[in-house]
């Protein structure tokens, strides 16, 4: 097979990081290459730098071995390279021939209006051609999470896509739908479409690509023949052999338990138990969509569960909603500190103080000295990096956002903190910093549940870890007895 | 110590208010040369007194916007409220006391439909409020038969035409339901959330506000603010007129607007909002009194509130 796509010493640089450093990467003819790695090993770069998004600071693409420069996604689209990544770019109030046309629409040239009868027709061609089991006139609002997908696809194939890159596009698939989507890949194949794969999830990697590249922080370490590699050997790959030893051993809580989860399900979760115990880090580690937030918002009673029990410091009790799980001093950082942690309009005092201001209230009306007291109490021990209590939450970075997220449920007194992805786009600095924040709620006997992508901080933080994979728990293990590499083959749907 | 404190005194003036009140004094100012009858006493008073209708509703649009909301049947709410108090009084016999009652408690109860419909049913508030605005005019019109409702007791009059020393009443009743508004919106657990509510609907849900019932508060309020607009009005008129309030909502909308608020939610303030209020009066009786035609004003009102904004836009 001839190469069709060839990727030489790219190398791309953002403020502080080194996110991609002379990668080499090539992709034949009719082939299925997968893309493997851990969180921030540098896939999702990669394959923005091929469909355009990313400009590289160093190296090249080669296409059929011509030189190319691609300075937007639409330079990358004219050379048949489509990207369907993991948030669809579809409207939901069209159909599916419109949508596969956007912006593509034949003109009439006898009247200079859209040939809306052509679109159409493209569109069934289209969709027969590829044996995609689509109605043209559905409107994408209506159809399934799968079948979504199959309308990206055909969006891709309707320029004459030669190469089709998925990022994680089993994540929020059934069973039965990866199936489907197995056969479509292996019938574009067929039709001469190669296909670069990426994905977490090893078994379906293993199964379905013929070479796979590992990549680790921004560099290839391997790139194999899949048959010719156990699992075993690409998760060391991923994972790496150093790190594991540079991780202290966090020591064995053996307190009472605080919260007791039992045979917790709903639509996303299916059967979840685990305690977490008084002055524990309970580390969760789990793929996108493996059902972590999901859980937790069923434990705060922001969604709404369908079988199972919740126990909070030896009592059972129904959480309906997050007031609920707020009186049993339950306190919930969000995934998304923007959309659902903070209120960007309002000062640090008001932030922290939001949750519990009945606290501050005196005759009707909220004590401000009280109030500024208390986030200033919160500020120097969380260490907040803020001029005054005044200051604007817009103002502050990341790290210091996040803080006050946490000062906020402080405030309110929460002894059980559910942290999800606290570190999620900060910089390295304020990670450490939330890491110390941790701890140091931890000494103060508070219980705290860490998630995070980042299987090396989950091990790093935690006292105990458990695996989710599929809305499952897979696994449950003391930090100590625990490594990276068994972290990742729980997470990856390994047994 | 001294630095926070100096801060303070400054924020009473934030820079969103302070756009407006740089511009209310400038107009001030420039028809106080133009013309010799505008700064005065009486002429001063006067435009306090024109204000108090457009002001008063602010107050409770103020909360409305501030929640990320709109209130379009704030003009309905006053011309149904002062029907129904003129109806009371004058065709029902009944005292002062009992019609203004009657006419709080009709914006009330149109406040809280409003708020019901948009929290439970889920309707956005422009078309909920619209639709409560056109059935609330169609009462109001149902009920006089579209004709004015007089015969209205002397005590009432007192109302929109009297005054308590130099002060005429319905300047009073601004500054009672400004203090009230500020404490409210600045003071309490209430105003705490319709900011939270405004700026962060998600976060305010999971931090757990019952966002839903502070939002029927806050229409509730509305229509209690814009009811005794309503009553001020018929006491002026000496009459429930079922147009009255017809335009009154965008006049509201634009006086908060030119304070400071954002429509987007979250942002915003009475202080703001009265100037805005202030603004608009100042103008109207400027341009009177140098004669300027009404169809005029129109125009030029509307180029002050897009400059207004778009000021307020560029040195956010």
């Amino acid at each position: 097979m001839a190469e069709l796509l060839k990727v030489v010493d790219i190398t791309k640089r953002f403020p502080g990081v080194l996110a991609l450093d002379k990668v080499n990467f090539s992709l034949k003819e009719g082939e299925i290459h997968a893309l493997v790695g851990a969180n921030g090993a540098g896939k999702s770069t990669l394959i923005k730098t091929l469909a355009g998004v990313h400009m590289p600071d160093g190296g090249w693409i080669e296409l059929g071995g011509e030189k190319q420069l691609f300075r937007t996604p639409n330079d990358a689209k004219e050379k048949g390279i489509a990207v369907i990544y993991q948030e669809f770019t579809l409207f939901s109030d069209l159909d599916v021939a419109k949508n596969i046309y956007f912006g593509e629409e034949p003109i009439s040239d006898r009247t200079r209006l859209i040939d809306w009868k052509t679109v159409y027709k493209n569109a069934e061609e289209l969709l027969n051609k590829f044996d995609l089991d689509l109605n043209v006139h559905a409107k994408i609002r209506d159809l399934s999470v799968a079948q979504q997908q199959m309308v990206e696809i055909a969006k891709a194939l309707s320029y004459n896509a030669k190469i089709l890159i998925m990022d994680e596009p089993t994540a929020t698939l059934t069973i039965q739908e990866v199936e489907q989507l197995f056969d479509i890949i292996e019938d574009l194949r067929k039709k001469g479409v190669s296909i670069i794969y990426i994905s977490h999830r090893l078994d379906e990697v293993t199964r379905i690509s013929d070479r796979l590249t590992v990549l680790r922080n921004g560099t290839v370490v391997e790139t194999a023949v899949t048959n010719e590699v156990s699992k075993e050997e690409i998760i060391k790959l991923m994972v790496g052999e150093d790190i594991d030893n540079q991780i202290k051993e966090n020591k064995v809580i053996d307190s009472e338990p605080v919260l007791k989860v039992e045979n917790l399900s709903n639509q996303y979760i299916h059967d979840v138990s685990f305690t977490l115990k008084k002055g524990e880090v309970l580390g969760i580690a789990g793929l996108v969509g493996a059902g972590r937030t999901e859980c937790m918002r069923a434990i705060f009673g922001a969604d709404s569960i369908t079988d199972g029990r919740i126990e909070v410091f030896g009592e059972e009790c129904r959480i309906k909603g997050p007031k609920d799980a707020i009186s049993h001093r339950i306190g919930l950082l969000p995934e998304s500190r923007k959309e659902q942690g903070l209120f960007m309009n309002l000062n640090i005092r008001r932030n922290i103080a939001m949750v519990n201001l009945k606290k501050f209230i005196s005759f009707f009306l909220i004590n401000t000295k009280k109030e500024r007291q208390e986030a200033e109490k919160q500020i120097d021990n969380l260490k907040i990096k803020t001029p005054t209590a005044e200051f604007p939450v817009l103002n502050l970075s990341g790290g210091n956002q996040q803080k006050v997220v946490l000062g906020k449920w402080l405030c309110a007194n929460s002894d059980i903190l559910i942290l999800d992805e606290p570190t999620r786009g900060v910089d390295v600095g304020a990670k450490e910093e939330i890491f110390q924040a941790i701890y140091a709620l931890a000494k103060q006997d508070k219980s705290v549940i860490f998630i995070s992508s980042e299987l090396e901080e989950v091990l790093r933080v935690s006292n105990r870890v458990i695996t989710m994979y599929k809305g499952r728990i897979t696994g449950e293990f003391e930090q100590k007895n625990l490594t990276l590499n068994e972290m990742m083959k729980y997470i990856t749907g390994g047994q | 110590m001294k630095g926070p404190e100096n801060k303070r005194k400054i924020k009473l003036l934030k820079q969103r208010e302070f756009i407006a009140f740089a511009a209310l004094i400038i107009i001030f100012m420039a028809f106080s040369l133009a013309s010799e009858n505008f700064f005065t006493l009486f002429n001063v008073m006067n435009i306090f007194r024109q204000a108090s209708i457009n002001a008063i509703i602010a107050v409770g649009m103020t909360f409305v916007i501030i929640s990320g909301g709109i209130d379009l049947s704030v003009g309905a709410i006053v011309s149904l409220s002062g029907v129904m108090a003129a109806m009371v009084m004058g065709n029902w016999g009944m005292n002062s006391v009992v019609g203004v009652l009657c006419g709080l408690i009709v914006g009330i109860v149109i406040g809280f439909i409003n708020g019901f419909v948009i929290t439970k049913g889920g309707v956005p508030p422009i078309i909920a409020t619209v639709a409560s605005m056109t059935i609330a005019k169609g009462l109001a019109l149902v009920l006089t038969g579209g004709r004015s409702v007089t015969n209205l007791p002397d005590s009432f009059s007192v109302i929109g035409r009297g005054n308590i020393g130099a002060l005429p009443i319905p300047v009073f009743i601004i500054i009672i339901t400004y203090v009230f508004g500020y404490v409210l919106l600045k003071k309490t657990r209430f105003g705490a959330t319709v900011f939270g509510i405004g700026g962060n609907e998600e976060a305010a849900r999971l931090a757990g506000t019952s966002v839903e019932w502070v939002k029927i508060r806050v229409y509730m309020f509305c229509g209690a603010m814009s009811a005794i607009s309503g009553l001020i009005m018929a006491s002026r008129l000496n009459s429930g007129q079922p147009l009255a309030g017809d335009g009154l909502d965008l006049n509201a909308i634009a006086a908060v607007v030119i304070g400071g608020a954002s429509v987007n939610g979250g942002v915003g303030g009475v202080v703001g909002s009265l100037i805005g209020a202030l603004l608009m009066s100042v103008l109207t009786n400027g341009f009177d009194l140098i004669g300027m035609g009404r169809y005029y004003q129109m125009i030029f009102t509307g180029i002050v509130l897009i400059l207004a904004v778009t000021l307020q836009k560029k040195t956010r």
